[in-house]
């Protein structure tokens, strides 16, 4: 996907996953705004984040490499 | 009239309003992102001027960017199009106070027809059914007393409401408090005002809208209705006029309840009062202060320029149709063409690798997309709207029946498949659809 990445639902709320979280298949890991609406991206499997790669508010597009798990 | 015009928009609409200043002879100046330097409506205008970086916020919504944009380039009047700034009172105002024209309302008229309480009051006040309503909610009798009379369900609504947000449907008593509370939190957050009311909630209604024309020397003219009734999540994705199940009669008398609310606060430009219809009745919702996406089947069906009235209009002139003079014939219907996918609605920007458009007689393309243009992920994902006009209605469905068989965009995903399958549908044929018909593809 095409769009801007959000770590938080907003400004004031912390960040969906933070490095050495434990998340399940199905969480909400970012944000992807394209075209006016909000797209979750969720965990395709269940792991430890290692590393947040992408920025708040960064552009980003296919391929893209967002989250890496442990 | 005026010589030079700044449209403050982008995509099909800035170039549906800069063809119609060529036409009269009037200079455009279109502004635009970074993200839109190859745009088309950037390529047709005489001037263009770029107003900030990729985000709407700091473009096509920066107010003072614009207004400087329009003071270099001399304009006489600044045309703000649909969506964006269209019905940002502040807008209007700074425009105003800068002696330049907007073409649309007084900016007072934006205000107070944005606020949904005194619209309807104004509405009431001229005899235009409203949906029965409910502001003050401190007091849980009242509201116990109001529900008694309208039944369940109700609907909670935010005032300075919009696109759905700050709504709950509310079935059971016992759910009400939460719901009053939860409307409030996302109203504030939203719109930064926590004001809601209450309606009756109509479980399958229609929506039906009538067009209005008004010049500033009181003359109102009615050209007639859409039914826009075929919406997801409260995003119109076909529309068609005139609706299949109105009578001439029920037309013609609401039509009459509109021009004289109108009229009652001298309202001039083009607007659009939007209703819910159901079992026979017209229920107002709110009135749009602005020239709408879907105008362009009223054009079809009257052979009227709603642009080109709009600007005459707004530059003093007194309205050159008179009621008698306007009739509906023909149909038409639009489908509005989204870069999404036609199954899972996932937003789908990028590169037209490829772009044939249908053409022949009866159908209508409004489109700023061309071969080798690269659909930014900024904005809005409507990148066309397909419109056929036909004798009779049947007539209309099987010219759009057509003309999406033969619409190519390659390159990006587009729901072209999914109008389709609406259009070929028993009930969309019958005509007798509401609003809940969208609810199927979810």
């Amino acid at each position: 996907m095409v769009g801007v990445a959000y770590l938080s639902a907003d400004p004031s709320t912390p960040p969906f996953s933070k490095v050495g979280q434990h998340v399940k298949q199905g969480d909400v890991l970012v944000l992807i705004e394209a075209m006016k609406t909000f797209n979750e991206i969720k965990a395709t499997k269940s792991g430890i984040i290692k590393k947040i790669v992408v920025l708040n508010s960064q552009p980003v597009e296919y391929g893209d490499q967002l989250i890496i798990f442990e | 009239m005026f010589k030079k015009i700044l449209i403050a928009n982008r995509g099909e609409i800035a170039l549906r309003i800069l063809r119609a200043c060529r036409e009269m002879g009037i200079k455009t100046v279109a502004i635009h992102s970074e993200a839109d330097e190859s745009a088309m409506h950037v390529k047709l205008a005489d001037e263009s001027v770029c107003v900030g970086p990729a985000s709407a916020q700091s473009s096509y919504l920066n107010i003072p960017a614009i207004i400087t944009a329009a003071t270099i380039t001399d304009v006489d009047a600044i045309h703000p199009g649909y969506g964006f700034l269209s019905e940002n009172q502040r807008f209007a105002e700074i425009i105003e106070e800068h002696k330049i024209k907007f073409i649309g309302p007084k900016s007072e008229q934006i205000g107070m027809m944005g606020n949904k309480i005194s619209a309807k009051k104004i509405m009431e006040e001229n005899g235009v059914p409203t949906v029965p309503g409910l502001n003050e909610i401190n007091d849980l009798a009242k509201i116990k007393e109001f529900i008694n009379r309208v039944n369940l369900p109700v609907i909670i609504k935010a005032a300075s409401g919009g696109g759905g947000k700050g709504m709950r449907v509310v079935n059971e008593f016992a759910e009400l408090q939460k719901s009053i509370n939860s409307a409030k939190i996302e109203s504030k957050k939203s719109f930064n005002d926590d004001t809601v009311y209450i309606e009756k909630f109509l479980k399958n209604p229609k929506h039906i809208e009538i067009q209005i024309l008004a010049d500033s020397h009181g003359n109102v003219v009615i050209l007639g209705e859409r039914d826009c009734s075929i919406q997801r999540k409260h995003q119109k994705l076909i529309e068609e006029s005139p609706s299949i199940v109105l009578t001439n009669e029920e037309r013609v008398s609401i039509g009459i309840l509109c021009r004289k609310a109108v009229k009652s606060f001298g309202y001039e430009g083009v607007g659009t009062l939007e209703f819910l219809y159901e079992n026979k009745k017209f229920y107002f919702m709110e009135m749009n202060t602005r020239l709408q996406v879907e105008h362009t089947v009223t054009e079809m069906i009257t052979g009227t320029d709603l642009v080109k009235q709009q600007i005459l209009v707004a530059s003093g002139e007194i309205l050159n149709l008179t009621q008698e003079k306007i009739t509906l014939k023909g149909h038409s219907i639009e489908c509005r063409i989204n870069a999404e996918h036609p199954e899972t609605f996932i937003p789908s920007p990028g590169l037209v690798t490829q772009y044939h458009q249908p053409g022949g007689l009866g159908i209508r393309i409004d489109s700023a997309l061309y071969q080798g243009y690269r659909i930014p992920s900024h904005y809005d994902s409507m990148i066309a709207k397909l419109i056929t006009y036909g004798e009779s209605r049947e007539d209309c469905i099987q010219k759009m029946t057509r003309a999406l068989e033969e619409y190519i965009i390659i390159g990006v995903d587009t729901n072209i498949q999914l109008h389709q399958k609406i259009i070929q549908s028993d009930e969309f044929i019958s005509g007798h659809y509401n609003i809940n018909y969208m609810s199927r593809f979810d």
